[in-house]
Protein backbone atom coordinates (compact mmCIF):
# COMPACT_ATOMS: atom_id res chain seq x y z
CA UNK A 1 0.00 0.00 0.00
CA UNK A 2 0.92 3.74 -0.76
CA UNK A 3 2.42 5.66 1.98
CA UNK A 4 -0.17 8.51 2.74
CA UNK A 5 2.49 11.84 2.12
CA UNK A 6 1.93 14.30 4.90
CA UNK A 7 1.84 17.19 2.21
CA UNK A 8 -0.76 15.57 0.36
CA UNK A 9 -4.86 16.78 -0.07
CA UNK A 10 -7.13 15.44 1.52
CA UNK A 11 -5.32 12.39 2.50
CA UNK A 12 -2.44 13.45 4.11
CA UNK A 13 -5.03 16.40 5.51
CA UNK A 14 -7.27 13.60 7.21
CA UNK A 15 -4.85 11.73 8.13
CA UNK A 16 -3.43 14.35 10.30
CA UNK A 17 -6.65 15.26 11.90
CA UNK A 18 -7.07 11.64 12.78
CA UNK A 19 -3.83 11.39 14.70
CA UNK A 20 -5.30 13.63 17.01
CA UNK A 21 -6.77 11.33 19.74
CA UNK A 22 -6.91 13.54 22.27
CA UNK A 23 -9.86 15.78 20.51
CA UNK A 24 -13.13 14.12 19.96
CA UNK A 25 -13.52 12.91 16.68
CA UNK A 26 -16.14 15.38 15.67
CA UNK A 27 -14.30 18.39 16.46
CA UNK A 28 -10.67 17.12 14.96
CA UNK A 29 -10.42 18.47 11.33
CA UNK A 30 -11.88 22.28 12.54
CA UNK A 31 -9.44 21.97 15.76
CA UNK A 32 -6.74 21.03 13.22
CA UNK A 33 -7.49 24.11 11.05
CA UNK A 34 -6.84 26.13 14.23
CA UNK A 35 -3.44 24.91 14.53
CA UNK A 36 -2.76 25.16 10.81
CA UNK A 37 -4.34 29.26 11.35
CA UNK A 38 -2.13 29.87 14.27
CA UNK A 39 0.91 28.15 13.16
CA UNK A 40 0.57 30.45 9.82
CA UNK A 41 -1.19 33.38 10.93
CA UNK A 42 0.05 33.36 14.83
CA UNK B 1 -8.07 49.04 48.38
CA UNK B 2 -10.31 49.21 44.90
CA UNK B 3 -13.39 47.87 46.19
CA UNK B 4 -15.34 48.03 42.75
CA UNK B 5 -17.41 45.49 41.26
CA UNK B 6 -17.36 43.93 37.77
CA UNK B 7 -20.87 45.37 37.93
CA UNK B 8 -19.70 48.73 38.18
CA UNK B 9 -16.74 48.36 36.32
CA UNK B 10 -19.16 46.90 33.48
CA UNK B 11 -21.46 50.20 33.60
CA UNK B 12 -18.74 52.75 33.60
CA UNK B 13 -17.55 51.26 30.62
CA UNK B 14 -21.69 51.09 29.34
CA UNK B 15 -22.00 54.71 30.08
CA UNK B 16 -18.69 55.97 28.51
CA UNK B 17 -19.65 53.66 25.43
CA UNK B 18 -23.72 55.35 25.23
CA UNK B 19 -22.44 58.48 26.08
CA UNK B 20 -23.58 59.27 29.45
CA UNK B 21 -21.67 60.49 32.14
CA UNK B 22 -19.84 58.06 34.19
CA UNK B 23 -19.18 57.75 37.87
CA UNK B 24 -15.63 57.60 36.89
CA UNK B 25 -13.76 56.96 33.38
CA UNK B 26 -13.21 53.48 33.36
CA UNK B 27 -9.53 52.32 32.69
CA UNK B 28 -8.29 49.95 29.75
CA UNK B 29 -5.37 48.11 29.68
CA UNK B 30 -3.82 48.46 26.09
CA UNK B 31 -0.74 46.57 27.01
CA UNK B 32 1.11 43.80 25.05
CA UNK B 33 4.48 43.32 26.73
CA UNK B 34 5.59 46.10 28.29
CA UNK B 35 4.48 44.43 31.69
CA UNK B 36 7.37 41.78 31.51
CA UNK B 37 9.83 44.43 30.75
CA UNK B 38 8.38 46.67 34.09
CA UNK B 39 8.55 43.23 35.75
CA UNK B 40 12.60 42.47 34.71
CA UNK B 41 11.16 39.21 32.91
CA UNK B 42 12.85 37.84 29.89
CA UNK B 43 10.58 37.62 27.02
CA UNK B 44 11.90 34.06 25.91
CA UNK B 45 11.27 32.48 29.39
CA UNK B 46 7.66 34.02 29.49
CA UNK B 47 6.81 33.01 25.61
CA UNK B 48 7.78 29.74 26.29
CA UNK B 49 6.15 28.87 29.86
CA UNK B 50 2.39 29.88 30.34
CA UNK B 51 2.87 29.87 34.07
CA UNK B 52 5.59 32.54 34.07
CA UNK B 53 3.25 34.67 32.03
CA UNK B 54 -0.14 34.10 33.87
CA UNK B 55 1.91 35.19 37.05
CA UNK B 56 2.94 38.66 35.40
CA UNK B 57 -0.10 38.81 34.31
CA UNK B 58 -1.41 38.96 37.45
CA UNK B 59 1.07 41.28 38.77
CA UNK B 60 -0.03 43.23 36.35
CA UNK B 61 -2.73 43.89 37.49
CA UNK B 62 -2.47 43.87 41.11
CA UNK B 63 -0.09 47.15 40.56
CA UNK B 64 -2.46 48.95 38.38
CA UNK B 65 -5.70 48.23 38.79
CA UNK B 66 -7.11 48.84 35.34
CA UNK B 67 -10.61 47.85 35.00
CA UNK B 68 -10.40 45.63 31.68
CA UNK B 69 -7.38 44.29 30.03
CA UNK B 70 -7.03 43.09 26.29
CA UNK B 71 -5.87 39.52 25.75
CA UNK B 72 -3.73 39.25 28.45
CA UNK B 73 -0.78 37.72 28.00
CA UNK B 74 -2.13 35.52 24.89
CA UNK B 75 -1.05 37.71 22.15
CA UNK B 76 2.11 35.82 21.17
CA UNK B 77 1.37 32.15 21.32
CA UNK B 78 4.95 31.18 20.14
CA UNK B 79 5.28 27.74 20.41
CA UNK B 80 2.49 26.77 18.44
CA UNK B 81 4.43 27.85 15.42
CA UNK B 82 7.91 26.27 16.94
CA UNK B 83 6.50 23.24 16.98
CA UNK B 84 6.25 22.76 12.96
CA UNK B 85 9.75 24.77 13.37
CA UNK B 86 7.28 27.33 11.37
CA UNK B 87 7.61 30.69 14.13
CA UNK B 88 8.20 34.43 12.49
CA UNK B 89 8.77 35.45 15.77
CA UNK B 90 12.37 37.02 16.36
CA UNK B 91 12.01 37.38 20.24
CA UNK B 92 15.25 38.83 22.33
CA UNK B 93 15.10 39.55 25.89
CA UNK B 94 12.72 42.76 25.90
CA UNK B 95 11.52 42.41 22.26
CA UNK B 96 9.00 40.19 20.16
CA UNK B 97 9.07 41.32 16.38
CA UNK B 98 6.92 39.01 13.53
CA UNK B 99 7.95 39.02 9.81
CA UNK B 100 5.44 39.55 6.93
CA UNK B 101 3.54 36.64 6.53
CA UNK B 102 2.75 35.63 2.72
CA UNK B 103 0.74 32.14 2.37
CA UNK B 104 -0.11 32.94 -1.44
CA UNK B 105 2.84 32.71 -3.66
CA UNK B 106 3.05 35.40 -6.36
CA UNK B 107 0.67 34.11 -9.19
CA UNK B 108 -1.24 31.74 -7.33
CA UNK B 109 -4.23 33.84 -6.30
CA UNK B 110 -6.57 31.16 -8.94
CA UNK B 111 -5.01 27.92 -7.15
CA UNK B 112 -6.53 29.39 -3.68
CA UNK B 113 -9.39 30.57 -4.91
CA UNK B 114 -10.14 27.06 -6.23
CA UNK B 115 -10.23 25.61 -2.92
CA UNK B 116 -8.03 27.30 0.01
CA UNK B 117 -8.08 24.45 2.55
CA UNK B 118 -6.26 22.25 -0.21
CA UNK B 119 -3.88 25.46 -1.32
CA UNK B 120 -2.85 26.20 2.72
CA UNK B 121 -2.78 22.41 3.66
CA UNK B 122 -0.35 21.52 0.28
CA UNK B 123 1.20 25.18 -0.49
CA UNK B 124 1.07 27.42 2.31
CA UNK B 125 2.25 24.95 5.48
CA UNK B 126 5.23 23.44 3.67
CA UNK B 127 6.46 26.54 2.47
CA UNK B 128 6.35 27.81 6.73
CA UNK B 129 7.21 24.91 7.89
CA UNK B 130 10.45 23.13 7.91
CA UNK B 131 9.53 20.17 8.84
CA UNK B 132 6.03 19.22 6.44
CA UNK B 133 8.31 17.56 3.55
CA UNK B 134 10.18 15.27 6.34
CA UNK B 135 8.91 12.67 8.42
CA UNK B 136 8.71 14.23 11.41
CA UNK B 137 5.71 15.84 10.14
CA UNK B 138 2.74 13.88 11.70
CA UNK B 139 4.49 14.09 15.21
CA UNK B 140 5.45 18.04 14.58
CA UNK B 141 1.33 18.63 14.06
CA UNK B 142 0.71 16.75 16.96
CA UNK B 143 2.90 18.85 19.01
CA UNK B 144 1.89 21.98 17.70
CA UNK B 145 -2.23 20.90 18.64
CA UNK B 146 -1.08 19.90 22.38
CA UNK B 147 0.34 23.63 22.03
CA UNK B 148 -2.93 24.99 21.52
CA UNK B 149 -5.08 23.06 23.86
CA UNK B 150 -2.07 24.56 26.23
CA UNK B 151 -2.92 28.38 25.08
CA UNK B 152 -6.68 27.25 25.19
CA UNK B 153 -6.06 26.23 28.89
CA UNK B 154 -4.05 29.58 29.54
CA UNK B 155 -6.88 31.85 27.81
CA UNK B 156 -9.39 30.15 29.78
CA UNK B 157 -7.27 30.05 33.14
CA UNK B 158 -6.69 34.30 32.69
CA UNK B 159 -10.04 35.01 32.02
CA UNK B 160 -11.28 32.76 34.96
CA UNK B 161 -8.83 34.84 37.20
CA UNK B 162 -9.80 37.93 35.75
CA UNK B 163 -13.51 37.78 36.14
CA UNK B 164 -13.52 35.79 39.40
CA UNK B 165 -10.71 36.61 41.54
CA UNK B 166 -10.30 39.91 40.25
CA UNK B 167 -13.85 41.05 39.63
CA UNK B 168 -13.09 42.44 36.25
CA UNK B 169 -15.15 42.60 32.75
CA UNK B 170 -13.97 41.13 29.81
CA UNK B 171 -13.28 43.39 26.73
CA UNK B 172 -16.05 41.30 24.69
CA UNK B 173 -18.77 39.22 24.85
CA UNK B 174 -19.49 37.41 21.93
CA UNK B 175 -16.60 35.10 20.28
CA UNK B 176 -16.88 35.89 16.57
CA UNK B 177 -14.80 37.41 13.75
CA UNK B 178 -15.88 40.80 13.06
CA UNK B 179 -13.19 42.21 11.21
CA UNK B 180 -13.67 42.29 6.94
CA UNK B 181 -11.85 39.87 5.04
CA UNK B 182 -9.25 42.20 3.99
CA UNK B 183 -7.84 42.26 6.95
CA UNK B 184 -6.25 39.03 6.43
CA UNK B 185 -5.52 39.34 2.84
CA UNK B 186 -3.06 41.69 3.64
CA UNK B 187 -1.88 40.44 6.97
CA UNK B 188 -2.03 36.82 6.11
CA UNK B 189 -2.42 35.80 2.71
CA UNK B 190 -0.43 38.03 1.42
CA UNK B 191 1.91 40.54 3.51
CA UNK B 192 1.58 44.48 3.17
CA UNK B 193 4.42 44.54 0.30
CA UNK B 194 2.65 41.78 -2.29
CA UNK B 195 -0.73 43.34 -1.52
CA UNK B 196 0.35 46.68 -2.11
CA UNK B 197 1.33 45.59 -5.83
CA UNK B 198 -1.97 43.38 -5.60
CA UNK B 199 -3.95 46.16 -5.35
CA UNK B 200 -3.22 47.59 -8.88
CA UNK B 201 -2.49 44.47 -11.03
CA UNK B 202 -5.03 42.41 -9.56
CA UNK B 203 -8.04 43.88 -7.72
CA UNK B 204 -10.69 41.52 -8.67
CA UNK B 205 -8.81 38.90 -6.98
CA UNK B 206 -8.15 40.94 -4.18
CA UNK B 207 -11.43 41.38 -3.69
CA UNK B 208 -12.24 37.83 -4.60
CA UNK B 209 -10.17 36.61 -1.72
CA UNK B 210 -11.36 39.19 0.74
CA UNK B 211 -15.25 38.51 0.20
CA UNK B 212 -14.41 34.47 1.02
CA UNK B 213 -13.00 35.24 4.26
CA UNK B 214 -16.34 37.17 4.69
CA UNK B 215 -18.93 34.05 4.12
CA UNK B 216 -21.28 33.30 6.42
CA UNK B 217 -19.75 35.35 8.81
CA UNK B 218 -22.63 37.95 8.96
CA UNK B 219 -25.28 35.32 9.94
CA UNK B 220 -22.89 34.14 13.13
CA UNK B 221 -22.85 37.66 13.88
CA UNK B 222 -26.69 38.06 13.75
CA UNK B 223 -27.09 35.22 15.71
CA UNK B 224 -25.38 36.83 18.79
CA UNK B 225 -27.05 40.00 18.20
CA UNK B 226 -29.87 38.02 18.55
CA UNK B 227 -29.15 37.50 22.24
CA UNK B 228 -31.23 39.27 24.69
CA UNK B 229 -29.69 38.43 28.49
CA UNK B 230 -28.69 40.97 30.27
CA UNK B 231 -24.88 41.58 29.63
CA UNK B 232 -22.68 40.57 33.17
CA UNK B 233 -19.50 39.78 31.96
CA UNK B 234 -18.17 41.88 29.29
CA UNK B 235 -17.09 45.64 29.02
CA UNK B 236 -18.59 45.39 25.51
CA UNK B 237 -20.64 43.50 22.84
CA UNK B 238 -18.35 42.66 20.08
CA UNK B 239 -14.48 43.37 19.25
CA UNK B 240 -13.24 44.34 15.61
CA UNK B 241 -10.35 46.17 14.27
CA UNK B 242 -9.12 48.09 11.25
CA UNK B 243 -5.87 47.16 10.36
CA UNK B 244 -5.57 47.13 6.77
CA UNK B 245 -6.66 50.34 5.37
CA UNK B 246 -3.54 52.34 5.74
CA UNK B 247 -2.56 51.57 2.66
CA UNK B 248 -5.69 51.70 0.62
CA UNK B 249 -7.72 54.75 -1.34
CA UNK B 250 -10.66 55.89 -0.63
CA UNK B 251 -12.22 54.21 -3.54
CA UNK B 252 -10.65 50.77 -2.90
CA UNK B 253 -10.89 51.13 1.53
CA UNK B 254 -14.78 51.75 0.32
CA UNK B 255 -15.41 48.53 -1.37
CA UNK B 256 -13.02 46.78 -0.01
CA UNK B 257 -13.83 46.99 4.18
CA UNK B 258 -16.44 50.22 4.65
CA UNK B 259 -19.06 47.32 2.66
CA UNK B 260 -18.23 45.36 5.70
CA UNK B 261 -18.14 47.57 8.26
CA UNK B 262 -21.59 49.43 7.45
CA UNK B 263 -23.44 46.10 7.29
CA UNK B 264 -21.83 45.17 10.54
CA UNK B 265 -22.61 48.65 12.52
CA UNK B 266 -26.23 48.32 10.63
CA UNK B 267 -26.61 44.89 12.79
CA UNK B 268 -24.82 46.58 15.78
CA UNK B 269 -27.53 49.55 15.79
CA UNK B 270 -30.90 47.33 14.92
CA UNK B 271 -30.16 45.28 18.09
CA UNK B 272 -28.54 47.90 19.80
CA UNK B 273 -25.02 46.27 20.58
CA UNK B 274 -21.73 48.08 21.43
CA UNK B 275 -18.70 47.08 19.74
CA UNK B 276 -14.84 48.26 19.99
CA UNK B 277 -12.72 49.05 17.09
CA UNK B 278 -9.24 49.24 17.05
CA UNK B 279 -7.55 51.02 14.46
CA UNK B 280 -4.09 50.81 13.28
CA UNK B 281 -2.25 53.82 12.37
CA UNK B 282 -4.10 56.90 11.00
CA UNK B 283 -7.93 56.77 9.96
CA UNK B 284 -8.88 60.45 9.77
CA UNK B 285 -9.19 60.24 5.70
CA UNK B 286 -11.77 57.88 6.33
CA UNK B 287 -13.91 59.78 8.91
CA UNK B 288 -16.76 60.65 7.06
CA UNK B 289 -17.79 57.38 6.48
CA UNK B 290 -18.62 56.45 9.83
CA UNK B 291 -20.22 59.97 10.59
CA UNK B 292 -23.79 58.57 10.72
CA UNK B 293 -22.94 56.00 13.07
CA UNK B 294 -25.32 56.53 15.76
CA UNK B 295 -23.70 57.41 19.10
CA UNK B 296 -23.27 54.17 21.37
CA UNK B 297 -22.47 51.77 19.03
CA UNK B 298 -18.32 52.20 18.42
CA UNK B 299 -15.99 52.80 21.12
CA UNK B 300 -12.96 53.25 18.95
CA UNK B 301 -8.69 52.41 20.03
CA UNK B 302 -6.78 55.13 17.83
CA UNK B 303 -2.96 55.04 17.32
CA UNK B 304 -1.53 57.40 15.30
CA UNK B 305 -5.20 59.76 15.22
CA UNK B 306 -4.90 62.72 17.86
CA UNK B 307 -8.12 62.27 20.15
CA UNK B 308 -9.07 66.17 19.93
CA UNK B 309 -9.23 65.50 16.04
CA UNK B 310 -11.31 62.37 16.28
CA UNK B 311 -13.42 64.15 18.60
CA UNK B 312 -14.02 67.45 16.19
CA UNK B 313 -14.57 64.78 13.22
CA UNK B 314 -16.88 62.06 14.67
CA UNK B 315 -18.24 63.47 17.88
CA UNK B 316 -20.74 60.29 18.01
CA UNK B 317 -17.45 57.98 18.44
CA UNK B 318 -16.35 57.03 21.68
CA UNK B 319 -12.79 57.43 22.15
CA UNK B 320 -10.55 54.70 23.78
CA UNK B 321 -7.17 56.03 23.95
CA UNK B 322 -5.72 59.55 24.57
CA UNK B 323 -3.05 58.72 26.48
CA UNK B 324 0.46 59.15 23.96
CA UNK B 325 3.38 57.05 25.18
CA UNK B 326 5.34 60.08 24.67
CA UNK B 327 3.62 61.28 28.20
CA UNK B 328 3.97 58.15 29.26
CA UNK B 329 7.35 57.09 28.38
CA UNK B 330 9.00 60.21 28.50
CA UNK B 331 7.00 63.04 30.79
CA UNK B 332 7.30 63.29 34.88
CA UNK B 333 4.31 61.46 36.87
CA UNK B 334 3.07 65.20 37.27
CA UNK B 335 2.63 65.90 33.61
CA UNK B 336 0.99 62.77 33.08
CA UNK B 337 -2.24 63.46 35.66
CA UNK B 338 -2.40 66.98 34.06
CA UNK B 339 -2.90 65.34 30.66
CA UNK B 340 -5.48 62.50 31.80
CA UNK B 341 -7.19 65.66 33.70
CA UNK B 342 -7.36 67.49 30.38
CA UNK B 343 -8.39 64.50 28.56
CA UNK B 344 -11.09 63.51 30.80
CA UNK B 345 -12.73 66.83 31.52
CA UNK B 346 -12.16 67.25 27.84
CA UNK B 347 -13.32 64.35 26.17
CA UNK B 348 -15.07 62.56 29.17
CA UNK B 349 -17.32 64.49 31.42
CA UNK B 350 -20.35 63.89 29.12
CA UNK B 351 -19.10 59.95 28.43
CA UNK B 352 -17.75 58.96 25.01
CA UNK B 353 -14.03 58.50 26.58
CA UNK B 354 -12.22 55.79 27.99
CA UNK B 355 -8.77 56.18 29.19
CA UNK B 356 -6.56 54.39 27.12
CA UNK B 357 -2.92 54.24 25.31
CA UNK B 358 -2.75 55.85 21.66
CA UNK B 359 -0.60 52.40 21.03
CA UNK B 360 0.33 49.10 22.24
CA UNK B 361 2.22 49.22 25.03
CA UNK B 362 5.37 46.50 24.24
CA UNK B 363 8.65 48.30 24.18
CA UNK B 364 11.33 49.42 26.70
CA UNK B 365 10.13 53.13 26.25
CA UNK B 366 6.24 52.81 26.08
CA UNK B 367 5.78 53.83 29.47
CA UNK B 368 7.28 53.92 33.08
CA UNK B 369 6.26 52.62 35.76
CA UNK B 370 5.93 55.50 37.85
CA UNK B 371 3.56 57.08 35.06
CA UNK B 372 1.10 54.45 34.94
CA UNK B 373 1.23 54.49 38.23
CA UNK B 374 0.35 58.03 39.15
CA UNK B 375 -2.24 58.23 35.78
CA UNK B 376 -4.01 55.30 37.49
CA UNK B 377 -4.27 56.45 40.90
CA UNK B 378 -5.70 59.85 39.53
CA UNK B 379 -8.23 58.35 36.99
CA UNK B 380 -9.52 56.13 40.26
CA UNK B 381 -10.05 58.57 42.41
CA UNK B 382 -11.63 61.56 40.02
CA UNK B 383 -15.33 61.21 40.46
CA UNK B 384 -17.80 62.33 37.77
CA UNK B 385 -21.04 62.07 39.78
Amino acid sequence: MEEIKFTSYPEGYKKAAESLLFIPEEERESFLDAVVALVLNQ
Amino acid sequence: MNLETKKDRIEMFRDAAAFRTPKRIPMFANNSTWHLIDQGIDFNVAMHDWNVMYDSCCKYHEMYGFDCYKQPGGRNPVKIGEAMDASEYIITEDQVNALDRVQIADGEFDEYLADPKKYVWEKSLPAKSKLANTDKAWDAIRKAAIELMAFQEYTARMAKTMYDAYDLPMENRYPVNTRPGFNPVMNNLRGIKNVSIDLRRNYSKVKEASLMQEEGRFEVIENYCKDTSVNENAAFDFSSGMMAHSILNRKQFEDLMWSFYRKYFDLLEKYNKTTTLTVQAEMLRFADFFRDIPKGIIVMGHEMDDAYEIRKALPNICIMGGMSIAYLGQATPQECVDYAKKLIEDLGRDGGFVMSTTKILTYRNDCRRENQLAVNEFVRNYTLR
